[in-house]
C-alpha cells in the first residue's frame, strides 16, 4: 500500500471526524456522561407488538430532548431490557440496577411487568417510572420511588360509568336513577380492577347494576353469558375484555339478538384496530374508555398544540406510521420525566433528588399532546391524567369526550338494531355456498 | 328457565361440543394408534388457522373452499413432522416424546410470533356472520357447518378404520405393534400415515374454526386443554368417545355458564372430568388398560 494512499485515507478520516463534530455540536458540548435510563418493555413475546409501540413513543421523547441539548447538557441514553413477562422483568430490573448501576427504570406498557419491575426498583431505592400499565395494584405496598404518569383502571372505569350517566342516559330519555347497566369483565387483574371501579362508581351515582358477570378470557363460547345478559335486560352494557373475547362477545350478542342501547368497553380489546377488522360494520357505535388518542388539538393550549405537532411528525418520520394510544402514553411518560422532572432534579443520578423533583412537578393539564399534565399525588400517581371516551365511527375509534378535546360528537345512541341480511333460507344457503 | 331458552342453550352447547369434538378427533387418533401424546396439537390447529386465514384474505377463497388446501397442507406438514421429530422418539421413553412435542409447540409458537406478530386477526366474510333463524332459535352458520363436519369426519374415520384394509392395518397396529409387524404390516408406514391423517383432521378443524374464532400465535392454548379433556374423558384412542366427550363438555359448559355462573363453567366441566376419571379411569369409551396395550 503506497504511502500517499495512507495519507489520503488519514485525511479523509480527519474530514469525516470533523464533519461529525460539526453536525453534532450539542453532543460535543455535553456536560458530563450520559444519563442512562433502563427501558423495561416486552420487546419480544406475545406482548411485543404494543410494548414496542409504547417504547417507540417514548423514544421520540428521548431523541427530542437530546436534540435540544439533553438534560442540563447531558445526553440521555436507553439501556434496553427485553422483559416479555413478569419473571423476565424481575431479573432484567435486577440486572439493570445491580450490574449496570442504573438509577432510573422506565416501562412498561403491561401490568404484570410493571408490578414486578417496580418492586425490584423500590427494593433498591431506584426510580421506577411507569407510562402505560393499567393495574390498580401498582401502589399497594406504598412504594416511595414508583411513579405512574398514565390513566389506569379506576379512572377509566369511573369515566365509563359517568359517560353512561351523563351522555347516554339523557339521549335515551333516562336519568342515572332510572338507568340499568350490566357489567361484564374478563376475570384477570385487568378486567377485575376496571369492573370493580365501575361497580363502585355506579353505586355512588345511584345507578342500578342489574348484572355483574366476570368470565375467563380464554372462553370459547359466550352464548350462556349473553343469554344471561339478555334476561337481565340492561340499557347499557359495560365490558372489559381482551381482543378475542371482545370479538366473541359482540358476535354472540349479534347472533342472540341482544342489543343494549349502548356498549361501553374499556381499552384493551375494545380499543384495538383488530376489533374493527374482526367485526366489520358491527363495530360502529361501540364506545370505550381509554387513554386519549388523536384528540382535537384545538382543545390544547398553544404550547400543547406545538408539542402535539412535533410529536406526530417525529413519530411518523421515525416509524412510518401514525401514533396510537400506546405511543402517546409512551411519549408522555418519557417526556414528563425527561423534560419536566430530570432537569429540575439537583442530581439526576440521585433517586431521592429525582423523587423530590417529581413530587414538586406541576405541569398544567393540556401541556402534553394527549391533553394530560403532571402533578403527582402522595402515592406517586399522576392526577392530571384522564380517560377519554372514544367511539368506533366508520371503523376507527375517535375521541368523543371529554368535550374540550373531542374530535367528533357521540352518535348512534341508542344503537340501531343489528343489521341482519334478510334472505330466505334457500337463498341464504345458496349464497353461502357460492364459492 | 323457559323451553325456548332451554332449547337455545342446548343448541349452543351441542354446536360448541361439535367444535370440541372436531379438534379432539385428530388428537385421539394419533394417541390411540401411536401412543404419542402430541403436545403441539394446539399449534397444529394454529398453523391450520393461519393457512386458512391467508388463503381467504390474500387469494379471496371461500373459507370452506380453502379446506381443500388446508387439510392436505396439514397432512403434508404432519408427514414432515412425523419423519423429522416423532419417528426418532418412537420406542423411547415417554419423557423423550413429551419433550419432543412440547419443544415443537414452543418452536411453532415462537415461529408464528416472528412470522405473523402477536396481532390477533379474524375473518370478516359474510359467511362468518351468517345466522339461521328457526323460529326463536338462532344458530350460527359456521358453528352448524363445524358441527356437521365433526359428525361427518367421525363417521368417515369410523368407516375407514372398520371397512378398509389400511384401516384394519391401523387398528391392528394400535392393538399390538409387534404382532402387526409379524403379520407383514409396515408399522413405520402406518405411523406416518396415522400422524399425517390426524394432522389433516386438525387442519380441517382449524379451517372450520377460522370463520368462528380469531387467530394469534397463542390461539392453540385456548383449545388444547379442552381437547385433552375431551380425549381423556371419551377414552384415549376412541373416536366415538371424542365425539360424545366433546358434545358432553359443550353442553355442560353452556348450561353451567347460564345456570351457575360464566366464571365457573370451566371449573364445572373439570369437576365432571375428575368424577368420570375416578369412576372410569379409562374414560367413558376407553378400554381399561388400553394405555398399556402396546409398548
Amino acid at each position: 500500500m503506497s504511502r500517499s494512499f495512507i495519507a489520503r485515507l488519514r485525511g479523509a478520516l480527519a474530514l469525516v471526524t470533523l464533519t461529525a463534530l460539526a453536525v453534532s455540536p450539542l453532543r460535543a458540548a455535553a456536560a458530563g456522561p450520559p444519563i442512562k435510563v433502563g427501558a423495561v418493555f416486552p420487546f419480544s413475546g406475545p406482548l411485543a407488538l404494543l410494548g414496542q409501540d409504547s417504547f417507540d413513543g417514548a423514544n421520540v421523547a428521548l431523541e427530542m430532548i437530546n436534540a435540544h441539548g439533553g438534560v442540563n447538557g447531558r445526553q440521555l441514553e436507553w439501556v434496553k431490557a427485553d422483559s416479555p413477562n413478569a419473571e423476565a422483568a424481575n431479573s432484567q430490573a435486577e440486572r439493570l440496577i445491580s450490574q449496570q448501576n442504573l438509577k432510573i427504570l422506565f416501562g412498561s406498557y403491561a401490568s404484570p411487568i410493571a408490578v414486578a419491575a417496580s418492586q425490584v426498583a423500590e427494593r433498591h431505592h431506584v426510580i421506577y417510572w411507569e407510562e402505560g400499565a393499567w393495574t390498580s395494584t401498582l401502589f399497594d405496598n406504598h412504594p416511595k420511588y414508583v411513579f405512574r404518569v398514565n390513566v389506569y383502571a379506576v379512572p377509566a372505569g369511573e369515566a365509563a360509568v359517568q359517560f353512561a350517566a351523563d351522555t347516554v342516559a339523557p339521549k335515551i330519555g333516562m336519568t342515572a336513577k332510572t338507568l340499568k347497566i350490566a357489567i361484564v369483565n374478563e376475570d384477570g387483574p385487568f378486567g377485575t380492577s376496571v369492573a370493580n371501579a365501575e361497580v363502585a362508581e355506579a353505586q355512588k351515582l345511584g345507578i342500578d347494576v342489574v348484572a355483574h358477570l366476570p368470565y375467563s378470557a380464554g372462553t370459547n363460547d359466550m352464548t350462556s353469558l349473553v343469554l344471561k345478559l339478555k334476561a337481565a335486560n340492561p340499557d347499557v352494557l359495560l365490558a372489559t375484555s381482551y381482543i378475542n373475547d371482545a370479538t366473541l362477545l359482540v358476535k354472540t350478542m349479534r347472533s342472540q339478538a341482544f342489543r343494549p342501547k349502548a356498549i361501553i368497553g374499556a381499552s384493551a380489546g375494545f380499543g384495538l384496530l383488530a376489533l374493527g377488522k374482526n367485526l366489520g360494520g358491527d363495530v360502529n357505535g361501540i364506545f370505550e374508555a381509554d387513554a386519549p388518542t388523536n384528540i382535537n388539538p384545538k382543545g390544547l393550549p398553544p404550547g400543547g398544540q406545538a408539542l402535539y405537532k412535533e410529536f406526530i411528525n417525529k413519530f411518523k418520520a421515525a416509524t412510518g406510521r401514525e401514533p396510537d394510544g400506546f405511543s402517546y402514553m409512551g411519549f408522555v411518560g418519557a417526556y414528563s420525566l425527561f423534560h419536566d422532572v430530570l432537569p429540575k432534579a439537583k442530581d439526576p443520578d440521585n433517586p431521592d433528588d429525582v423523587r423530590a423533583a417529581a413530587l414538586a412537578a406541576n405541569v398544567p393539564a393540556g401541556a402534553y399532546p394527549n391533553g394530560w399534565g403532571l402533578k403527582f399525588d402522595e402515592t406517586g400517581q399522576n392526577t392530571r391524567m384522564f380517560a377519554a371516551i372514544l367511539q368506533w365511527q366508520g371503523g376507527m375509534p375517535v375521541v368523543v369526550g371529554p368535550a374540550r378535546i373531542a374530535a367528533a360528537k357521540p352518535v348512534m345512541i341508542p344503537l340501531p338494531n343489528w343489521a341482519y341480511v334478510p334472505l330466505h333460507l334457500a337463498a341464504r344457503i345458496v349464497s353461502l355456498l357460492r364459492l | 328457565m323457559t323451553v325456548a331458552l332451554f332449547i337455545q342453550l342446548l343448541a349452543a352447547g351441542v354446536l360448541l361440543g361439535g367444535v370440541y369434538a372436531l379438534i379432539s378427533i385428530g388428537l385421539t387418533l394419533i394417541f390411540g394408534v401411536m401412543r404419542v401424546v402430541n403436545f403441539a396439537h394446539g399449534e397444529f390447529l394454529m398453523v391450520a388457522m393461519y393457512l386458512s386465514y391467508y388463503l381467504v384474505t390474500s387469494l379471496h377463497m371461500n373459507p370452506y373452499l380453502a379446506l381443500i388446501v388446508v387439510a392436505p397442507g396439514l397432512y403434508l406438514f404432519g408427514l414432515l413432522v412425523e419423519i423429522a421429530i416423532i419417528k426418532p422418539t418412537i420406542g423411547r421413553s415417554d419423557v423423550v416424546q413429551v419433550f419432543a412435542t412440547v419443544g415443537l409447540s414452543i418452536v411453532l409458537q415462537a415461529g408464528a410470533l416472528m412470522a405473523f406478530s402477536a396481532n390477533v386477526v379474524g375473518l370478516n366474510v359474510p359467511i362468518a356472520n351468517a345466522l339461521l333463524h328457526l323460529g326463536w332459535l338462532t344458530i350460527g352458520v359456521p358453528q352448524l357447518i363445524a358441527f356437521l363436519a365433526a359428525m361427518a369426519v367421525a363417521a368417515g374415520l369410523f368407516a375407514f378404520l372398520g371397512r378398509t384394509d389400511v384401516g384394519r392395518a391401523i387398528r391392528a397396529t394400535a392393538q399390538d405393534r409387534g404382532a402387526a409387524a409379524l403379520m407383514g404390516i409396515d408399522v413405520p408406514a402406518i405411523y406416518r400415515l396415522t400422524f399425517a391423517l390426524g394432522s389433516a383432521m386438525t387442519g380441517l378443524a382449524g379451517g372450520l374454526l377460522m370463520p368462528i374464532y380469531s387467530v394469534s400465535p397463542t390461539v392453540g392454548e385456548q383449545f388444547v386443554l379442552v381437547a385433552f379433556v375431551v380425549v381423556v374423558l371419551g377414552g384415549m384412542g376412541s373416536v366415538s368417545g371424542a365425539l360424545i366427550g366433546g358434545l358432553l363438555i359443550g353442553v355442560v359448559e353452556t348450561f353451567s355458564g347460564f345456570v351457575i355462573d360464566p366464571q365457573w363453567k370451566q371449573a364445572i366441566y373439570f369437576l365432571i372430568f375428575l368424577i368420570v376419571l375416578v369412576v372410569r379411569p379409562a374414560g367413558l369409551f376407553g378400554v381399561r388398560g388400553s394405555e398399556e396395550l402396546s409398548r
